[in-house]
């Protein structure tokens, strides 16, 4: 059996899996300052580093989606149009709003406005929340490819969000040397989104598993073929598993240096979440 | 049905408002009624191009990929239209199956969803059309495409693909593909015209599409495929 087939190039290649992880960064530690600066006064020390990681991430992010376009100086043109059917011209335009709310708030808490702070903070939660779901929509918009095409990855992508951006913030605040709980005080929270994350992927592997035959050929790369190492060893084994267990001692946790592995660890996985995602959805594909 | 200014002084406003809209009335339907039962004779004239691929005269010739090359001038590396090669069985009792294959020109395209910038939009005829001077390049479309038909344009840094020839169905010419095959595997045509061969064509054969469960409606059909072939 020999086959002759025409392959185009992929359409995405390393920037767009950092894109994402830079964007669900970003909303993810807008929503984490908001929650340490209003409704848990124990973190209040974590809400001016989350709020000035939001608008740095988001505009490396934004940097890296303009360069990987193939007409980069044509970017305007996504600013004056709207096309309701696309999931990429919505986060265009939510994008744009979260990253001016996300620096007006950041301003207003480094000057120490509360009242207005905590408007300001209020108004960007709900585009936070879409920033760091759009980017799951956008690739399961894709009806052609079955890995992407599913109502679970906007959710993996908040969990993925919410993780690398608490792990982002501690790391901060370990190399400032502040002081704080376990893993920042955010170590309970860490410790329920990754079994929320874990129950994610667990459930999406099933459902591959009783797919098409695009679905079983996501299923071999991820646990058998090109992705295997990247999925079980770096993304669930270091990424989420090695952290798993770190963080359910308290005590370990208060040492700042056990503190920054783990939350390297946990960036690392979530990036090898996105890049996998992206380049085996391109790759699981016939025709 | 008008009314004279000589009878309207004889009678009151309520009656000549009655009368008047009974007028109106009379009028409205006067002009709707002719221009529907015209709507039934007319012919449709809004066009439906497809392409139909005859496979039982395909012989993978490549003689499609190479003159869409010429006409369209497509760079090394990439294909608007090329032809897939599978051979099957083993020896002595071996088949090689041929699958030309171009743009599907979906009625419900995933690209032209997902497009950011309105770049890929329908034209005329309900051609999938790219508008290259709108296309940004974010390549969403691209990965979207389940026929893998879409593509970087290495010279003009946009996303290309197949147009069906618009340049040449615009003057009533067929595809650079389709007057190139040498066995008629292509036919080229109008479905909402009802004498036209791919109507006729169609209409007699039993037609495949690629990917039919993602409920795309390509406006490309294959006649004669092997199962394994249009699985994908």
């Amino acid at each position: 059996m020999t086959e002759y087939d025409i392959f185009h190039r992929f359409a995405f290649n390393w920037m767009i899996p950092l894109y994402f992880f830079l964007g669900g960064i970003s909303a993810g530690a807008y929503l984490i300052s908001v929650y340490a600066a209003f409704w848990n006064s124990n973190l209040k020390s974590l809400a001016r580093p989350a709020a000035i990681i939001a608008p740095i991430a988001l505009a490396l992010g934004m940097g890296l989606l303009v360069l990987d376009l193939t007409q980069p100086f044509r970017f305007w043109r996504l600013m004056v149009t709207f096309q309701p059917s696309s999931a990429a011209s919505w986060g265009t335009w939510i994008l744009s709003v979260f990253f001016l709310i996300s620096v007006v708030y950041a301003f207003l808490l480094r000057k120490g406005n509360e009242i207005l702070a905590k408007k300001a903070g209020y108004l960007g939660l709900p585009f936070a929340l879409v920033a760091a779901t759009y980017t799951g929509l956008l690739l399961a918009q894709m009806q052609g490819v079955e890995l992407w095409h599913t109502a679970l990855l906007p959710w993996l992508f908040l969990v993925g969000a919410l993780i690398s951006a608490s792990a982002l913030v501690v790391l901060v605040a370990v190399s400032i040397g502040a002081e704080l709980g376990p893993f920042g005080g955010l170590r309970k929270l860490v410790l329920w989104l990754i079994g929320l994350d874990l129950l994610l992927i667990i459930s999406e592997l099933l459902v591959l598993a009783n797919g098409g035959s695009q679905s079983a050929l996501a299923l071999k790369l991820f646990l058998t073929g090109h992705y295997s190492f990247g999925f079980l060893f770096v993304q669930i084994f270091l990424g989420a598993l090695v952290p798993l267990y770190v963080l359910l001692s308290e005590t370990r946790m208060r040492n700042p240096r056990v503190q920054a592995v783990t939350a390297t660890l946990l960036l690392i996985g979530v990036f090898a979440m996105r890049y996998i995602l992206v380049m085996a959805g391109q790759m699981a594909v016939f025709k | 049905m008008s009314v004279s200014v000589g009878e309207k002084k004889k009678i009151t406003r309520r009656q000549f408002l009655k009368m008047s809209g009974a007028a109106a009335a009379g009028a409205a339907l006067g002009s709707v009624l002719p221009k529907r039962a015209l709507a039934v004779v007319k012919p449709k004239t809004k066009k439906r191009y497809a392409m139909a691929i005859d496979l039982r005269r395909c012989i993978g010739c490549h003689a499609c990929s190479v003159t869409c090359k010429a006409e369209n001038d497509v760079p090394l590396g990439v294909w608007r239209s090329w032809v897939n090669l599978e051979e099957k069985g083993a020896y002595p009792s071996t088949k090689r199956y041929f699958l030309p294959r171009l743009c599907n020109h979906c009625e419900n395209a995933p690209c032209v969803k997902v497009c950011p910038s309105g770049a890929s939009h329908y034209g005329d005829g309900e051609l999938v059309l790219i508008d290259e001077k709108k296309c940004v390049g974010c390549k969403l479309c691209i990965s979207a495409c389940p026929y893998k038909s879409r593509f970087t344009h290495p010279i003009k840094k946009v996303t290309s693909k197949c147009d069906l020839c618009r340049h040449r169905i615009e003057k009533d010419v067929v595809p650079a593909c389709v007057n190139a095959c040498m066995g008629r595997a292509r036919i080229f045509g109008d479905l909402n015209d009802p004498g036209s061969e791919i109507s006729k064509l169609l209409a007699g054969q039993p037609a495949q599409v690629l990917k039919p469960e993602l409920g795309t409606e390509p406006h490309c059909f294959y006649i004669g495929a092997e199962e394994a072939l249009i699985r994908g």
